[in-house]
């Protein structure tokens, strides 16, 4: 992956940990996690939370999750998103 | 006999939040066709929503379902009969409740202005040894 290619993911990788922080760990910074923790394994996220999480990075990203992406190996994990977007966002451009 | 039962509580606020963000766009992946227009048909939709989201998660529960490829929350399906909510389903999830034995399943939904919440009871069976080799798969 290139430098430009690499800012990207580490953007989208700040911008969805400050979501989830902000909406799922009522901001609480100290409340971490790391980047490959399961969301609905470590009651981060519930089933309520992945609906809104789709919503959040269909439209920030301006992407259209189809539905067989709608998996654990592309929402669960903060890693899992971000590889997500990057690779939904590439095929996009 | 009883072999699963499940409750889920949804915090009306959030669906609203979901509704009025992406509009239909993001329950439509999640809701059938027929769920989405009983819903909608509704005032205050967003609390309809929640509470058919409040079944499909309880089903989920009563049937140990996993969340991997090949589910979708479509695949369980809440419908009314003169207002009497009903769950048919379709897809990994029917394969699921075939392999448990399920013969019936029982649904109740509340509502109040904050939450909704939905329990189910699911009747059915298999041996108790058949059970195992299932729940390893």
């Amino acid at each position: 992956m290139n430098n430009a290619a690499q800012l990207t993911a580490t953007n989208i990788k700040n911008e969805m940990k400050k979501f989830i922080i902000d909406n799922f760990l009522f901001g609480n910074e100290n409340e971490s996690f790391n980047d490959d923790d399961s969301f609905l394994e470590k009651g981060i996220i519930d089933s309520t939370g992945v609906l809104e999480l789709i919503g959040v990075i269909e439209e920030k990203y301006n992407i259209k999750m189809e539905d067989d992406e709608l998996i654990p190996e592309n929402l669960d994990s903060l890693n899992n998103i971000t590889s997500y977007i990057v690779k939904k966002t590439a095929t996009k451009n | 006999m009883i072999i699963g039962i499940g409750i889920d509580v949804v915090e009306n606020t959030r669906f609203r939040s979901i509704l009025s963000n992406n509009k239909l766009d993001n329950v439509e992946k999640h809701f059938t066709t027929e769920e989405v227009v009983y819903c909608t048909k509704k005032k205050d939709s967003y609390k309809y929503f929640s509470g058919t989201f409040a079944v499909k998660e309880a089903v989920f529960k009563a049937l140990q379902l996993q969340w991997k490829k090949g589910f979708s929350w479509r695949d369980i399906a809440v419908k009314r009969f003169n207002g009497i909510p009903e769950v048919k389903l379709s897809g990994y999830t029917e394969t699921r409740a075939k392999s448990l034995g399920v013969k019936k399943i029982f649904v109740s939904i509340s509502h109040c202005n904050e939450y909704a919440i939905a329990m189910v009871i699911i009747t059915g069976g298999i041996l108790d040894e058949q059970r195992s080799s299932v729940n390893s798969n």
